[in-house]
């Protein structure tokens, strides 16, 4: 991609298109009190594209000492985990000595926002998706508390903020768990200094609230909150203020489920009781047992607890959601362009067509990098459009010698509409969303893994690998157009590439 | 510097700059007061409680001052509200936002210390009545006479109200789950810790 020296902008100044490193910012997913998410692109090699999620310090955390060693130890302790209910830290690096995180990109949405949505939409959460969402949380802590280090010593992680913000469900009823930022590992010292308070009031053990040392069985308490909330539809522990639910969780003070769900089994309601145990000692001793527990249960009332029924809810709550897509980037657009198409100089001619103009003019580019991109989305129109009239006018393959600047990307048959959708989407990714929401494909999904260039047809933004395109170029041919097209971009790509203001 | 009686009698005469040199005089008192026990609420019930006193300004005796009069109508605003049923519905759902909460504090507090948060959370633990005494006492550096005219009490009780609130954070100090050492440094001068708690606090009258 870019050679040679980059002026990288600093964190704080991210905007759409910044680039920090190989990722490319598309546009701010979510802002805490601490960090931002944001969703990126990441170009690899041999043009292979991703969506990850991007994690960077608020601009007033940055200086501070504590924090950036907690974010430091969030991205170590990540870092070595692996599991299908964690989502994975990809990359950890630094600008300006300001750290960020990359992180496996999920496409879905928190419990938070699961719970309050279905809240006000009044819509009831099935108690076997809801005992599923759990058990998943449960499936990926039991793994952290596990982990060993590379000697074999248990790393004794406990990640001390499992709350519903901090789980996600894709919609593909896939369980996420979030942010290890405050999980600490017991060979590490003590971030939690006199005067730091950590977590949130209402999802906290009665050990944290004591600033008892803690284990897993802190963690294991609050998956028993979330198994509360999340089959009751209430909170388990609310106050006046963050004192008040403080006090209550420590003395243990909350409605039984009972109390508030009329047909409540009594044998959930003991798995709850259990799990809420102000005293470690009598909850579940793991995760994993609070797991099996409730696999037992859901078996013996044979409840959907499957990922199905889990999808299923997150469709019933939000609906459809599409991820998001992006006009192709330069490399891999190359890879569908036919000798044709790229050979249809006369498109030149056709770049006063006051139509065209109208679709180029809606990409006004804001910077180098992305006037780049933009033009060469355009001319990819003009290319399009040219080479269908030239082939239409007098149906020859031959064409004159193309220029190097007209070597763009055409997308053939229908260019003009997709690009103005791409242009759309282009100008949507201007607009952040300060939702507690990571939306985007996963990497894990093969689908949103492809590498194919795409085409911005929303809503199914990945394209078919193996559909034929009509005119579809050799992959030795595919190869030199691509490696011209990227020699003809960074020959125009002069200093630093470019960040939206 | 005018006094609030000045400015009072200035605002009953019409000049609205008194009356808002008044209110800026008292706001973050006022706002502090609301924040110990309904964060959330603090700012509008503050708002609220200098509303009122716009409403009642010649109703105000002048014997008693401004100040117990402003807080009386804030305790009684408080007591409206933390009887509100529709509020406990607000706090059980989860129509309301969950933001982080990692304040644990009224604001204004800056440090944060372990026995900061264990006395806070004796303070919650306390009938509401005591705490105010304790708070006009020990943050708004209020003597007796002035607590009770917030109260409505004589002298004698207001003592008596401010003895047993002190013995019954005492209790709930030494009731909470916490670190030996901590809870020893906060019994060492609970005085102390319960003034510095609010940085900046009135001397007390």
């Amino acid at each position: 991609m870019d050679s040679g020296p980059q002026t990288v902008p600093k964190l704080r100044e991210l905007g759409p298109g910044a680039p920090i490193g190989k990722y490319t910012v598309v546009r701010r997913l979510a802002r805490g009190g601490m960090a931002e998410v944001y969703l990126a692109r990441e170009a690899a090699f041999v043009g292979v594209e991703r969506f990850v999620a991007l994690k960077v310090i608020l601009p007033h955390m940055a200086g501070e000492p504590r924090f950036l060693s907690m974010f430091k130890a969030e991205a170590r302790v990540a870092a070595t985990l692996d599991h299908p209910n964690i989502a994975q830290v990809l990359d950890a690096g630094e600008v300006d000595g300001e750290p960020y995180l990359v992180m496996e990109y999920v496409h879905g949405r928190t419990i938070q926002s699961l719970l309050r949505t279905a809240t006000e939409r009044e819509i009831g959460i099935p108690r076997g998706a809801a005992i599923a969402l759990v058990i998943a949380a449960c499936s990926g802590l039991h793994y952290a508390h596990e982990r060993r280090d590379l000697s074999g010593q248990p790393l004794q992680i406990v990640h001390r903020d499992v709350s519903p913000s901090n789980l996600m469900c894709r919609y593909d009823g896939t369980v996420k768990l979030l942010d290890f930022g405050i999980a600490k590992a017991a060979s590490q010292t003590s971030a939690t200094q006199t005067g730091f308070f950590k977590g949130k009031s209402g999802y906290m053990s009665p050990e944290q609230c004591a600033d008892e040392p803690l284990d897993r069985r802190s963690d294991v308490f609050n998956l028993g909150i979330l198994l509360y909330e999340l089959t009751t539809a209430r909170k388990a522990f609310f106050g006046d203020n963050p004192v008040a639910v403080i006090n209550k969780i420590a003395n243990g003070r909350f409605t039984p489920p009972a109390e508030l769900v009329p047909d409540y089994p009594a044998e959930l309601e003991r798995i709850v009781m259990q799990a809420l145990a102000v005293t470690p000692e009598e909850r579940f001793a793991t995760a994993e047992e609070l797991q099996l527990a409730l696999e037992t249960f859901v078996r013996a009332r044979r409840l959907d607890a499957s990922s199905t029924a889990r999808a299923a809810l997150m469709r019933a709550v939000f609906g459809d959601e599409p991820y998001p897509s992006l006009p192709p980037s330069p490399a891999p657009a190359a890879e569908i362009v036919t000798h044709t198409e790229l050979a249809a100089v006369p498109v030149l001619l056709d770049a006063d067509d006051p139509s065209l103009a109208v679709t180029v003019a809606r990409r006004a580019p804001p910077s180098r990098k992305r006037a780049v991109v933009g033009g060469l989305v355009a001319v990819t129109v003009l290319l399009g459009v040219a080479a269908a009239a030239w082939t239409s006018r007098d149906g020859s393959a031959e064409a004159p010698p193309a220029t190097e600047a007209s070597r763009a990307p055409a997308s053939v048959v229908e260019p003009a509409q997709d690009a103005v959708v791409g242009a759309s989407a282009d100008a949507d990714s201007d607009d952040t969303r300060d939702e507690g929401t990571l939306a985007g494909p996963d990497v894990d999904d093969p689908a949103a893994a492809t590498t194919e260039p795409v085409e911005a047809t929303p809503p199914v933004p990945t394209a078919e690998p193996t559909t034929p395109e009509p005119a579809r170029p050799s992959p030795r041919a595919r190869a030199q157009r691509s490696n011209k097209r990227k020699k003809a971009a960074e020959t125009k790509r002069k200093g630093p590439a470019g960040m939206y203001p | 510097m005018w006094s609030d009686d000045d400015l009072l009698r200035a605002w009953r005469a019409g000049n609205r700059t008194a009356g808002d040199a008044l209110v800026r005089r008292h706001y973050e008192s006022v706002r502090r007061f609301f924040d110990l026990r309904l964060p959330a609420m603090a700012e509008d019930l503050t708002q609220l409680s200098f509303l009122a006193c716009v409403e009642g300004r010649e109703r105000v005796r002048l014997d008693a001052g401004f100040r117990p009069y402003l807080f009386g109508v804030a305790r009684r605003l408080l007591f409206r509200q933390l009887r509100s049923q529709d509020r406990f519905d607000r706090m059980a759902r989860f129509r309301t936002s969950q933001g982080p909460d990692t304040k644990l504090t009224p604001s204004g507090v800056v440090a944060l210390r372990q026995e900061h948060k264990l006395l806070l959370r004796a303070f919650e633990a306390i009938p509401t009545d005591a705490q105010i005494a304790l708070q006009l006492h020990y943050w708004e550096g209020m003597n007796t006479n002035e607590i009770g005219a917030v109260l409505g009490l004589s002298i004698t009780a207001v003592t008596s109200r401010l003895s047993r609130a002190r013995q019954r954070l005492r209790d709930e100090v030494e009731a909470i789950r916490v670190r030996p050492e901590v809870r020893a440094s906060l019994l060492g001068d609970l005085d102390g810790w319960t003034r510095s708690l609010v940085p900046g606090a009135k001397p007390i009258a």
